[in-house]
């Protein structure tokens, strides 16, 4: 991705977040719009002066820049998307599945799945014992001692 | 480290087992009561929890768990506990008149007025108007004349939020003795004090709470309550000045809608031995709260008389979302 | 006075207290470690403990707890980027590139340093200048606060190293970000996308965890099992004094990040988050390197976590002259002493002063207690994050980020939306834009909003009511500050062109 294309990507990407939420405005009192409507009209002016900037030779983020991020191939692409979506599943279940199971299940197969050697039944086996550790460590810690609530699961109740 | 595993799972399934059973059988109570907060530590709402605690944990017999789920001006935690089930084993702190006000000012505030079972209502906290101690305004007369003299809104009024107990109270006032302020919301009544202290509104329009508290740095003008606190006995109230101002927060708990009477009844009896508790009806007279007593008919029939009310006032002013 | 204090030293210096103090301190800086566990949180938690202790028992164990979680956010916002508490955000900046490059142990040593120092910086202006210092926060009104607001933006030129349009641009998102829910003037219900759990708005922690956390979360993945990226920790002998004389030969930026956390502190509505940024970029600003910050130096990480726990000090100010709380947690302590009958103002340094003097020389002492346990920990904890495989630190990250952000509110929307902005934060960090700015904007937003409409609601007086904005002194002080402030990286620019001839340094302009 070369600079322009990222100063032009990320700008319609912020001024799209600017109309999501400008088509949602329906202020009851007066006092509702005073703030974030000015701000929505700065930010767009901003974005725009981003965009305009875009084509011309000025660089609003310099080519060096980008060191910063390390350079990713379609492999570590797959990899980043699967943990990604064992989060999501994670968090969609926790409600149901409470905390406890959906942990020691989370964190086994981020750490099964990320060893790289998945096919050795005893990485998975490390991995969900060691789930079991930690998960029950913080079910113990934070249930118990400091009494912070954490889901208990609806299916179980 | 297969062993340690297997050790692991069998341990895990045992304590699973141990915490699953111990919730069953016996009679209420129980288990720990979860007594949700829906607004900032140290505001009213919390400070009685606090000094309902100790003799709450007593005279229910088991754990009380305070947790807090802040946010909408109490709208979340409401619209939270709802959702709980109603084992009687979760209640939230609630608040007139936000309870009342919130569904009818947003439209959708999450939750129903009525939804909430009212358990019951301990305490009262009646507006008080207050200015500075070095303010010119000595008495309820000078701050109207002084306000009638200013362009209308020109004159500022502090308060804790807006929809709530402080915000009607400034306009009832305002209707009462026609004339106009501006009332302006702050966060919490805690946010309001340095506001007037440093002088940058006129007058507060906050809580008895406060009066009590700031007892040397501020003077209380009018207090819009029946009849005068013992605590602040020199206060007068609106009503003998002539003004037809009562208004002010209720605090009660209240449970959600499916939740079996008798459970909401024995909650209720509870709470009255806890109010009634000498230790805590000190703490409540000294720091400005009118305890109140009303039981889950008695904070029903409250709440709906509040309700016609305040739709009144709200139509009259055209703030209901349809 | 003098007394007073040698009576405060006398009750504290008994055994219960002080094991009382280093418990606090311990179970503090644990729960400030792990992420999404608040300051606010942390105390909240705690006070039903606190209920079969003495009045002094409760208070000094209150009072250590904070301290120490506010130095313990440092631990996680090293390791794992994460900060700990919001007061730590900065920390960041340079802390975990300092991890990265094995220099882990040494930034948790300075962070120490500093902790203890702005700490005891904090107490001492409690104990010493309550009164006039709380005369002066009184000052401060709405306009004053969306002064400060604006002043705390304006940071924002300095931190995104010359990406100043994208950074502004994502201030912006996240102050729109703070929009979300009921709008703290007039209540109006605001972009909740049609979902009432929205009215509650979007948590701090939450898109802190969310933008902070996952991104490096998914960098470690990357890494994957080739750890060559991972440089060796490396345990150098006698690091500990060498940082601790690094860190004490730098007496500006110590002193000056004491006082602006300090300060920050006193303010009431400002909240304490602010102090360890706005404190970042005087350091940066101060500095003869000021492009070295950001890649890992330690002035970074002093700067930060010295004004963090000034903070502490300074927040119970206007709490024990006033009874108004100058940070969160001390609006907890507010109803601690409630309960005890300990009534905020000239009482409770007079006829109660026995309670006071110890309460506040046992923050005090915390402060110093953090240091043995912060470096000896500290040591084990950073040796263990950075020789601990990837493949199972970063399912540990991930359920921490799970915990803390449900935590919080108990709210699974919550978590839904850490992930969400997580990802979001992973994507838009490819496009320029970094989280520093946006949770800059997350902060500021609501400050400057309720200060903005007060202040217009007050202004009827004038021919305008944007004019209240401009009356008061202190805004126009204010007002140059913030022009400064926003000015400045551009000074230096063009001083640097005048200085180099044939324009060898890249500039900014």
């Amino acid at each position: 991705m070369g600079a322009t294309f990222r100063d032009r990507l990320g700008s319609l990407i912020m001024l799209a977040f600017i109309v999501v939420l400008w088509v949602q405005r329906d202020y009851t009192t007066p006092f509702g719009g005073i703030f974030p409507d000015r701000i929505m009209i700065i930010m767009a002016a901003f974005i725009v002066m981003t965009l305009i900037l875009s084509f011309t030779p000025y660089r609003v983020m310099k080519e060096g820049d980008e060191k910063q991020e390390p350079e990713t191939e379609g492999k570590r692409w797959l990899e980043m998307t699967v943990v990604i979506a064992i989060m999501l599943l994670w968090v969609l279940l926790l409600r149901y599945a409470g905390f406890a199971l959906t942990g020691v299940v989370g964190f086994g197969s981020i750490a099964w799945y990320i060893s790289g050697e998945r096919k050795n039944w005893r990485m998975i086996v490390k991995a969900v014992a060691l789930g079991l550790v930690i998960t029950y460590l913080i079910v113990f810690i934070f249930g118990y001692l400091l009494q912070v609530p954490l889901p208990q699961g609806e299916i179980f109740d | 480290m297969k062993k340690t595993a297997i050790g692991c799972i069998v341990l895990f399934a045992l304590l699973a087992v141990v915490w699953a059973g111990g919730a069953s059988a016996a009679g209420y109570p129980n288990k720990p009561l979860n007594y949700i907060i829906c607004f900032n530590p140290g505001g009213e709402s919390d400070i009685t929890a606090r000094f309902q605690e100790q003799p709450l944990k007593k005279y229910f017999g088991q754990d009380v768990v305070i947790s807090y789920k802040i946010g909408g001006g109490g709208s979340v935690g409401w619209a939270e506990m709802l959702r709980s089930k109603p084992d009687g084993y979760t209640i939230s702190g609630h608040n007139l008149p936000h309870i009342i006000l919130q569904p009818l000012e947003r439209g959708n505030a999450g939750y129903n007025t009525l939804d909430l079972k009212n358990i019951y209502i301990f305490e009262s906290t009646p507006d008080l108007l207050v200015v500075r101690q070095d303010s010119p305004f000595k008495t309820l007369k000078d701050f109207i004349d002084y306000v009638k003299k200013q362009p209308p809104g020109v004159v500022t009024v502090g308060g804790s939020g807006s929809s709530t107990a402080n915000d009607l109270g400034t306009t009832m006032l305002e209707k009462a003795a026609k004339i106009k302020v501006t009332y302006i919301p702050f966060g919490g009544s805690g946010s309001a004090v340095p506001a007037l202290l440093g002088s940058h509104v006129t007058a507060l329009m906050t809580y008895s709470t406060m009066g009590v508290q700031y007892a040397g740095k501020f003077r209380p003008l009018a207090i819009a309550s029946e009849e005068r606190m013992a605590v602040l006995k020199d206060v007068p109230t609106f009503k003998e000045l002539g003004y037809d101002v009562v208004e002010g927060a209720y605090r009660g708990v209240a449970a959600p809608s499916g939740t079996p009477d008798e459970i909401v009844k024995h909650l209720a009896g509870v709470f009255e031995k806890v109010m009634k508790d000498p230790e805590v009806q000190k703490k409540m007279d000294q720091n400005g709260f009118k305890t109140e007593y009303m039981g889950p008919e008695a904070s029903l029939a409250l709440v709906k008389k509040k309700m016609v009310e305040y739709e009144a006032i709200m139509r009259a002013l055209g703030r209901i979302k349809k | 006075m003098f007394e007073h204090i040698l009576l405060g030293l006398h009750n504290l210096f008994t055994f219960q207290n002080l094991l009382l103090v280093i418990a606090g301190t311990v179970a503090g800086m644990i729960v400030g470690a792990l992420p999404g566990l608040t300051a606010t949180m942390a105390v909240a938690l705690l006070v039903p403990f606190t209920y079969t202790m003495s009045a002094i028992g409760g208070l000094v164990t209150l009072g250590a707890i904070y301290m120490g979680c506010i130095y313990g956010g440092a631990f996680s916002a090293i390791l794992i980027n994460t900060p700990g508490t919001p007061s730590s955000i900065g920390t960041t900046f340079d802390g975990y590139p300092m991890a990265r490059q094995g220099r882990g142990e040494e930034a948790i040593i300075a962070a120490t340093v500093g902790s203890c120092i702005g700490g005891l910086f904090g107490v001492v202006c409690l104990i010493f200048l309550s009164p006039p210092l709380a005369d002066i926060a009184l000052k401060f009104g709405p306009a004053e606060y969306f002064w400060v607001g604006v002043f705390g933006i304006t940071i924002i030129s300095s931190l995104s190293a010359g990406a100043f349009l994208k950074g502004i641009t994502g201030a912006a998102f996240g102050i729109l970000i703070s929009t979300i829910g009921i709008a703290p003037i007039g209540g109006d219900v605001r972009f909740t996308f049609g979902m009432p759990a929205m009215q509650g708005g979007v948590e701090l922690i939450v898109i802190l965890i969310g933008l902070f956390c996952i991104p490096e979360l998914l960098n470690l993945v990357t890494q994957g099992e080739s750890q060559s990226e991972r440089v060796e920790y490396k345990r150098a002998r006698g690091v500990l004094g060498k940082t601790t004389r690094h860190v004490l030969s730098m007496p500006g930026n110590l002193i000056r990040s004491s006082i602006i956390g300090t300060v920050v502190g006193i303010l009431p509505g400002a909240g304490g988050n602010i102090a360890n940024l706005v404190s970042y970029n005087e350091a940066k600003r101060a500095s003869k390197t000021p492009e070295k910050f950001g890649t890992g130096i330690i002035d970074g990480v002093v700067a930060t976590e010295t004004a963090n726990n000034a903070v502490v000090g300074g927040g119970m100010i206007p709490l024990v002259t006033l009874g108004i709380p100058g940070a969160p947690p001390d609006a907890i302590i507010y109803g601690v002493l409630m309960l005890q009958g300990l009534r905020p103002g000239p009482e409770l340094f007079s006829e109660r002063a026995d309670i006071t003097y110890t309460f506040m020389l046992a923050v005090g002492l915390s402060a110093i207690v953090m240091v043995p346990v912060g470096i000896y920990g500290g040591r084990l904890l950073s040796r263990f994050v950075a020789t601990l495989s990837t493949r199972y630190l970063v399912p540990g990250i991930a359920i921490l980020t799970m915990v803390g952000s449900y935590a919080i509110r108990n709210n699974f929307l919550d978590v839904i939306l850490m992930l969400v902005f997580g990802v979001i934060g992973f994507g838009i960090r490819r496009l320029g834009f970094t989280a520093p700015p946006i949770v800059l904007g997350l902060i500021l937003g609501p400050l400057m909003e309720t200060g903005l409409v007060q202040a217009y609601l007050s202004g009827k007086a004038y021919a305008s009511p944007w004019f209240a904005l401009f009356v008061n002194p202190i805004s126009w002080v204010l007002i140059a500050m913030s022009l400064f402030s926003f000015l400045w990286p551009y000074f230096g620019a063009f001083r640097g062109r005048l200085k180099v001839n044939g324009g060898s340094q890249t500039s900014t302009q």
